[in-house]
């Protein structure tokens, strides 16, 4: 496309997307949406967008195994990834993002300027 | 007439001279004229000199004027008697060579015949004296005393010249026959040779009486015929034969009162005689018994062994219980005595028994029997199946309960070992507990599972504690089983109970969340005009649907924290943190906020606050709601976060110069869902759970966390965290390269290894320096690990230190099993040499209960 980066969101709640994509949308990103997490797979490896946006829980695949097919694949595993969760059972959570090596992180209800800012700061 | 005595003249002083002069001057017919020598000093000189004999040098100076008779000389020289031959007056006489010689002889002779005479005469006074018995030489006609020895100036109270013609009736009680007529008679039957040894009645000056044994000998002194009485005191054996006498009777006293049966039986076990109250028990007279064998009376088995007669068993039978038949046949209970009758040369002549009619002893015994019977009831019925088993592990007992839960007979279980009745794991645990019942535990509780009739399995508490007979001796164990199946599935459905509130409370929260970020974003979105612009009214209240979400956030957050807290599923991530830092941190970010409300916001931190261990993310949580709290409340003033140490923790406080709490709400402060009633507290959107939340964070961390405060004059949170401790290990060994070795391995902030190099100076330091843990070689210069561990422990202050014995000797780590081992001192750690590093810090950090 036309020079604008692409970001791929991945979540299965419209409410979610819509407001989230807003934000993205605004910020001067092009934006891909996924409903689960095989569609989101899927559509990584079609589009190679620049950065994810990517939900924990999620139908068909939760974000864990997208997660680790991404980081799997070659051509996908220098994408970068931003969970969106709205899980705070740290603990556990803390642990599985630990057992597949994610780094970035965000509990819903995010601050929208913290998520813009983790974007920016990733792919510019 | 002295002109008829002869004049002698000594020449030579020596010592012929003065034995000369010394026999000489003494007789009466002989006087001695002088005695010349040429040394002024020789002893006959000297001898001469104090007999007033004039002396000289020269024998010519008594040639002139003396009627010199005889010249004797005695210098054994042949050459000065051919002086004095020819020099001397013709009328005096010349005795010397060899008839001085001669004469000199005779003179020694006598002077010695004379000294060992005086000393024979001592020897016998002494002798005479010194005698244990007293002599006293009698006249034989009259009887009287002549002479008596020391012992009998003692025996009788006299002294010595009170004795002299003393008659025989001074000394005798003169009551018939020890009268003065019959001693005298004795006397002369012993003069004539008729040997007198008899007992005699004696008395004392002071009138006393006492026994005497007398033997009278004749003896000759100085010629004449005397009787020597030899007397010895024999008053105490004669006392002791009338005690002898009296003791008898009293024995036949006691035969015949005493409350025992008593009878005596000689080698035939024929009875010789029998007492008054054998009569009574038995219904046997006497007249019926003696003579007759023993056995009339006994019951088979007592006749049988009584053991008395068997010459193995010489000891007294003692309270032996057995059972006699009286004269009309009834059987009786009887306790019984019994010994061996001896004669004076120890040979048993016969036995002597005695026994007391225990029916009413066996009646109370009965009734005790009957409360064994009604504790066995209750230990039959008890709710816990109940078994006592001995050391051995062998079942003594076993209640019905037990027998029910286990589906067992009772035959299948008494005798029984226990490892035959119950499975390896049960067994298991019997064996270990009963191990540690005799180290000196008072009870053991293990969990098991008992598998009981048709293979149901039931969890049971098993609690194993000490069965002791009454001296006190542990002879066993009793177990008791508790079903504890019903408190197992409460005990799940509670923790079935709090997962499923801790699963459903994060899943609630997760699917509350999801919705609330649309909430969000959507005001969000609209409110910072993302959306195109509003007007200010709508601005306002998209604020405070915004705040609202906000808090509704929060809520959810604290609840769910609240419920991980509570259910443990929140980890706290420990380490060595600065607590300045973050106290500074929260001031920075509560500055604004304070600012805004025109309240101050500043801290007062000791410098060198002593490091702590906790979680930063969850302290700073804490001390950001305490300050929220302060700010929330405080209209006036501000608040200061101070820390300090105190003691073993460091202190944290949070002041503000709000309106304080009542004394009434104190106590409340800290419990969930509890806000003190006030508008102010909705106002400030709190959600009741900040300071419960705080609460269990500071508990989890092993700190405290309380409120002072005085209503209307502001509030003080405080909290402490503990302070990161550095352990003390001394290592105690004489190898420099062990020391090492340690010092190496425990390097780091957690510890301080210090040393000793000797087992006495290991003692010194553990006094001095109270380390946390001591690490023992057992082979030191002086005195060795094993010894050194016992004086630690014989000191109680010293005694808890954890000991890890080390040693290059596995032997001398074994000597180590010799030490007792209790509950207040367990059985020493040991590691042999050379040690892997990663062992030795975890048996360290085991060993002081930290985590590995």
């Amino acid at each position: 496309m036309n020079g604008l980066k692409k970001i791929l969101i991945v979540d299965d709640e419209p409410d979610i997307m819509k407001s989230v994509s807003f934000r993205v949308k605004k910020a001067g990103y092009g934006v891909m949406e996924a409903t689960d997490g095989q569609e989101g797979l899927d559509m990584a490896r079609t589009e190679k967008p620049d950065l994810i946006l990517l939900d924990w829980r999620l139908p068909v695949k939760d974000g864990g195994e997208v997660y680790q097919e991404l980081k799997a694949d070659d051509d996908l595993k220098d994408i970068p990834v931003i969970i969106l969760t709205a899980s705070r059972e740290t603990e556990s959570l803390d642990v599985k993002l630990k057992n597949i090596g994610a780094k970035y992180v965000l509990i819903k209800p995010y601050e929208p300027a913290e998520l813009l800012q983790k974007i920016s700061e990733l792919i510019g | 007439m002295a002109e008829e005595k002869t004049n002698v003249l000594i020449v030579g002083g020596g010592k012929g001279g003065a034995a000369l002069v010394d026999l000489l001057h003494r007789s009466p017919n002989m006087n001695v004229a002088g005695v010349v020598d040429i040394n002024p000093d020789a002893p006959g000189i000297k001898l001469a000199q104090y007999l007033c004999i004039p002396t000289g040098t020269d024998y010519k100076e008594f040639f002139k004027g003396k009627d010199l008779d005889d010249i004797i000389n005695v210098t054994g020289s042949e050459k000065v008697h051919q002086k004095i031959l020819e020099e001397k007056p013709g009328n005096v006489e010349l005795i010397g060579g060899h008839s001085a010689k001669l004469m000199w002889g005779l003179v020694e002779e006598q002077k010695k015949a004379r000294e060992e005479l005086r000393e024979s005469e001592e020897n016998y006074r002494t002798i005479f004296n010194a005698a244990n018995d007293a002599f006293c030489i009698h006249e034989i006609d009259t009887g009287k005393i002549l002479d008596v020895n020391l012992k009998a100036c003692e025996m009788y109270g006299y002294k010595e010249d009170e004795f002299e013609n003393m008659d025989i009736a001074s000394i005798s009680s003169n009551e018939p026959p020890y009268t003065n007529k019959e001693a005298l008679e004795r006397v002369k039957k012993a003069a004539s040779g008729e040997p007198q040894i008899f007992e005699w009645r004696a008395k004392k000056k002071n009138g006393q009486l006492f026994w005497v044994e007398v033997n009278l000998k004749e003896v000759t002194i100085g010629e004449k015929e005397r009787i020597v009485a030899v007397v010895h005191d024999i008053d105490e054996r004669k006392k002791s034969e009338e005690n002898l006498r009296s003791a008898k009777e009293y024995a036949e006293l006691i035969f015949k009162v005493t409350p025992s049966a008593i009878f005596t039986v000689n080698l035939d076990k024929v009875i010789t005689s029998w007492n008054k109250k054998a009569e009574e028990v038995t219904g046997y007279s006497i007249k019926e018994m003696v003579g007759r064998k023993c056995d009339i009376f006994a019951d088979e088995p007592c006749n049988e062994k009584c053991g008395l007669y068997a010459e193995d068993v010489p000891k007294p039978i003692m309270g032996k219980e057995c059972i006699i038949i009286k004269r009309d046949g009834t059987r009786i209970f009887v306790s019984k005595n019994a010994d061996l009758l001896k004669d004076e040369q120890g040979n048993v002549i016969g036995g002597i028994e005695s026994f007391v009619d225990m029916t009413t002893q066996k009646r109370a015994q009965d009734m005790m029997r009957s409360a064994y019977t009604e504790l066995d009831q209750i230990f039959q019925s008890a709710g816990d199946g109940m078994l006592v088993f001995d050391k051995d592990l062998r079942i003594v007992r076993a209640n019905k309960t037990l027998l029910d839960l286990i589906g067992k007979s009772r035959r299948e279980l008494v005798a029984e070992y226990c490892d035959k009745v119950f499975d390896d794991f049960i067994a298991g645990v019997i064996k270990d507990s009963m191990d540690r019942i005799i180290d000196g535990a008072s009870h053991v509780n293990s969990d098991v599972t008992v598998t009981g009739a048709g293979g149901i399995t039931i969890p049971c508490i098993l609690t194993v504690t000490p069965f002791k007979d009454r001296d006190g001796n542990l002879v066993g164990g009793i177990g008791s089983f508790r079903d504890i199946t019903e408190r197992k599935s409460a005990e799940k459905a509670l923790l079935d109970n709090i997962r499923l509130k801790s699963n459903f409370t994060s899943m609630v929260s997760h699917e509350l969340r999801t919705p609330l970020t649309a909430i969000k974003e959507g005001i969000g979105i609209v409110l910072d005009g993302s959306a195109g612009d509003i007007n200010e009214e709508q601005e306002d209240f998209l604020a405070t649907a915004k705040r609202n979400v906000d808090r509704l956030g929060r809520l959810i957050n604290d609840v769910l924290d609240f419920t991980k807290l509570q259910s443990g599923k929140m980890v706290m991530k420990v380490s060595q943190n600065d607590i300045a830092a973050v106290i500074e941190d929260v001031a920075k970010i509560q500055k604004p906020v304070a600012e805004e409300k025109g309240l101050f916001m500043k801290t007062e931190i000791v410098p060198d606050m002593p490091n702590a261990q906790f979680d930063q993310d969850r302290v700073t949580q804490v001390i950001m709601n305490l300050v929220n709290n302060a700010l929330k409340f405080t209209e006036e003033g501000g608040v200061t976060i101070s820390a300090y140490p105190k003691g073993q923790e460091i202190c944290i406080s949070v002041d503000d110069t709000g309106p304080g709490i009542k004394d009434n709400d104190l106590p409340k402060v800290f419990q969930e869902f509890k806000q003190i009633e006030d508008a102010k507290t909705r106002k400030a959107g709190g959600t009741g759970l900040g300071l419960a939340i705080s609460r269990e964070i500071i508990q989890r961390h092993g700190g405290r966390i309380w409120v002072e405060s005085a209503y209307g004059k502001g509030s003080q949170f405080k909290f402490t965290l503990p302070v990161v401790r550095k352990y003390k290990i001394l290592v105690v060994d004489d190898e420099e390269i062990f020391v090492n070795f340690c010092t190496n391995v425990l390097r780091g902030e957690e510890y301080e290894v210090i040393s000793a190099t000797t087992g006495m100076d290991g003692v010194n330091m553990v006094r001095e320096e109270r380390p946390d843990l001591i690490v023992m070689d057992m082979v030191l210069p002086d005195i060795n690990g094993y010894e050194v561990i016992g004086r630690l422990r014989s000191e109680k202050e010293l005694a808890p230190i954890p000991v890890l014995a080390v040693s290059g000797h596995v032997e001398k780590l074994k000597e180590l099993d010799k030490m007792e081992v209790s509950a207040e001192s367990s059985a020493i750690p040991r590691l042999t040499k050379p040690i892997d590093p990663t062992l030795f810090t975890n048996t360290v950090k085991e060993m002081l209960a930290l985590p590995e």
